[in-house]
């Protein structure tokens, strides 16, 4: 097993130099390849619940062809493109960080959450509820894999990539995927994804010869500040941004690396969890 | 999992109204050399007024092409980009000063456009806006289209990468694979500019469209109507901008 790996390994480190070779220049920073997350996340992922199809939008739920994990069709006339989604449970990514969260989540065995509550929502619509923490069954990051959704052997050739993490809480007896399914969705990784960028936000007023925490300018030009600032920070630590601007782990270890940032953020806001609880109809 | 969806789409939206910080932009730590700046019938697009998709905001030009500034006219008038209010008082409506303010700054962050002066350089089908804040150096896209103009930043940086190196300029830069994750324009590399590559602005300008296609094509673009009503000269023409406080002020 080892030696294999060791022979694959070299294999791509074969190809990745002979890819830049090609190129003709020294493209990589980072110098790793934008798979190696998604290649380690197939053989730890779990299947949760049945897949099923969503009737209301359309959008079709199978099995992925590897068996490890959930294909979604989008719908017809959408321009999405078919994504596969992977469920590795915390406990085994981290069993520290999972103790951490569970904590957090349920100080004193008990989640407060407010129901209909949106992503940054500060609204009093909705009911505020609990969950005792004997309800979770287990925290799980999910992985979402596109085909060919990155470019591998220096940036040459077309390889799938993990193009967005989320944490999400089962609960016991209620499956995660397909009809009766109910999670519990944090926004604590989005925000670890953010926060993991405050220490170069430091150097932002040398950096970029304005303050873009501090001076009275448009979102966007204090925005081009930070986001400078982030791809710097993310070339150097083996991660890319995401579609949002959040860090993206291109690697098992940036993954830890983005993880260990989860107990330092915040779980609730005036009393209330920074989450809510999903309802697929 | 419609979950899945509603969650990334609200997170998308959500942080791409508040704080856009999207990484396919030009964000450059250092002046950028464009050939000329736009001048005389170049700026004909430029000398007229415009209105928002809704109705209810007009905007106009003034200055050369060397230092030109974007006006905004909303029910009230002239709106405060003067008074744009510091990170800690945004979002904030508290006083009036500061709530005219955070629209004004609603505004120019959809119009990816300064507060104060930008250079237009000529460019394909439309005009690039340059512009630097501190030591950053920015371009975005202010595309001409039938009756109107489009404006936006979002770059194909997969195909940017492509360029600076065929130009020569990868010693600038920083090539970053990025990871797509099926919505939205598939850019698999991302750019850190760490100088501005001498061929920048010839890039920039020779491949207009092809790079900027998911502001014209895309949805990454804001859409102004040409207006019948004539741009006000200044900010002095109060006949002119009240004329065009008056037709937004009927959109509601």
């Amino acid at each position: 097993m080892v030696a294999s790996r060791m022979q694959q390994s070299g294999r791509k480190l074969m190809a990745a130099a002979l890819g830049m070779a090609l190129a003709g220049c020294d493209l990589l920073g980072g110098g790793g390849e934008p798979d190696r997350l998604a290649r380690w996340v197939l053989p730890n992922a779990v299947l949760l619940g049945d897949a099923k199809a969503d009737p209301e939008s359309g959008e079709k739920i199978q099995q992925s062809p590897d068996g490890r994990g959930y294909l979604f069709m989008p719908s017809p006339n959408s321009k999405e493109a078919p994504t596969r989604l992977y469920l590795v449970p915390l406990a085994t990514v981290d069993p520290a960080i999972d103790a951490a969260v569970r904590k957090a989540v349920f100080p004193g065995g008990v989640a407060t959450y407010r129901t209909g509550r949106g992503i940054g929502d500060h609204a009093d619509s909705g009911t505020v509820e609990r969950l005792a923490e004997t309800e979770l069954e287990a925290f799980y990051l999910a992985f979402t894999i596109v085909d060919q959704s990155a470019l591998c052997e220096g940036l040459s050739k077309p390889c799938d990539g993990v193009g967005r993490i989320m944490l999400l809480g089962k609960l016991k007896g209620r499956p995660v995927v397909g009809q009766d399914s109910v999670v519990l969705m944090l926004d604590a990784l989005m925000s670890a994804s953010l926060a993991v960028f405050d220490k170069i936000m430091d150097t932002a007023p040398e950096r970029c010869g304005f303050d873009p925490n501090r001076d009275a300018l448009p979102g966007h030009i204090a925005g081009a500040c930070r986001t400078m600032l982030k791809l710097e920070w993310a070339h150097d630590n083996d991660f890319t941004l995401d579609q949002i601007g959040g860090a993206l782990p291109l690697s098992p270890e940036a993954l830890k690396v983005l993880l260990a940032q989860l107990p330092k953020g915040s779980f609730y806001e005036k009393g209330e969890l920074l989450g809510r609880m999903e309802k697929v109809q | 999992m419609r979950t899945r969806n509603r969650l990334a789409a609200a997170a998308a939206l959500i942080l791409m109204a508040c704080t856009p910080d999207l990484q396919n932009r030009i964000i450059v730590p250092a002046p950028i050399e464009f050939g000329a700046v736009a001048q005389g019938a170049q700026l004909a697009v430029l000398r007229k007024a415009y209105v928002s998709e809704d109705g209810r905001h007009a905007l106009f030009f003034v200055g050369d092409g060397a230092a030109i500034s974007v006006h905004l006219v909303d029910k009230t008038g002239l709106m405060a980009i003067d008074k744009i209010p510091a990170p800690s008082a945004q979002g904030q409506g508290e006083s009036a000063a500061n709530e005219a303010g955070n629209e004004a700054a609603s505004q120019l962050d959809q119009l990816y456009l300064p507060a104060g002066a930008f250079a237009v350089i000529p460019a394909q089908q439309g005009q690039l806006a340059y512009f630097r804040q501190g030591k950053l150096s920015m371009v975005t896209y202010i595309a001409d289209q039938a009756g109107g103009l489009q404006f936006g930043a979002a770059v194909d940086t997969e195909l940017l990468a492509k360029l600076i190196d065929a130009e020569g300029g990868s010693s600038a830069v920083d090539v970053l694979p990025a990871v797509w994750d099926g919505k939205g324009s598939k850019n698999l590399q991302l750019v850190l500019f760490r100088d501005a590559p001498a061929a920048l602005g010839k890039i920039l300008t020779a491949n207009t469209r092809a790079l900027f296609h998911a502001v014209v094509e895309g949805d990454r673009g804001t859409r102004w109507q040409e207006s019948d009503l004539p741009a006000p000269t200044g900010l002095s023409d109060a006949a002119a901008i009240e004329a065009l406080r008056q037709k937004v002020a009927e959109a509601g």
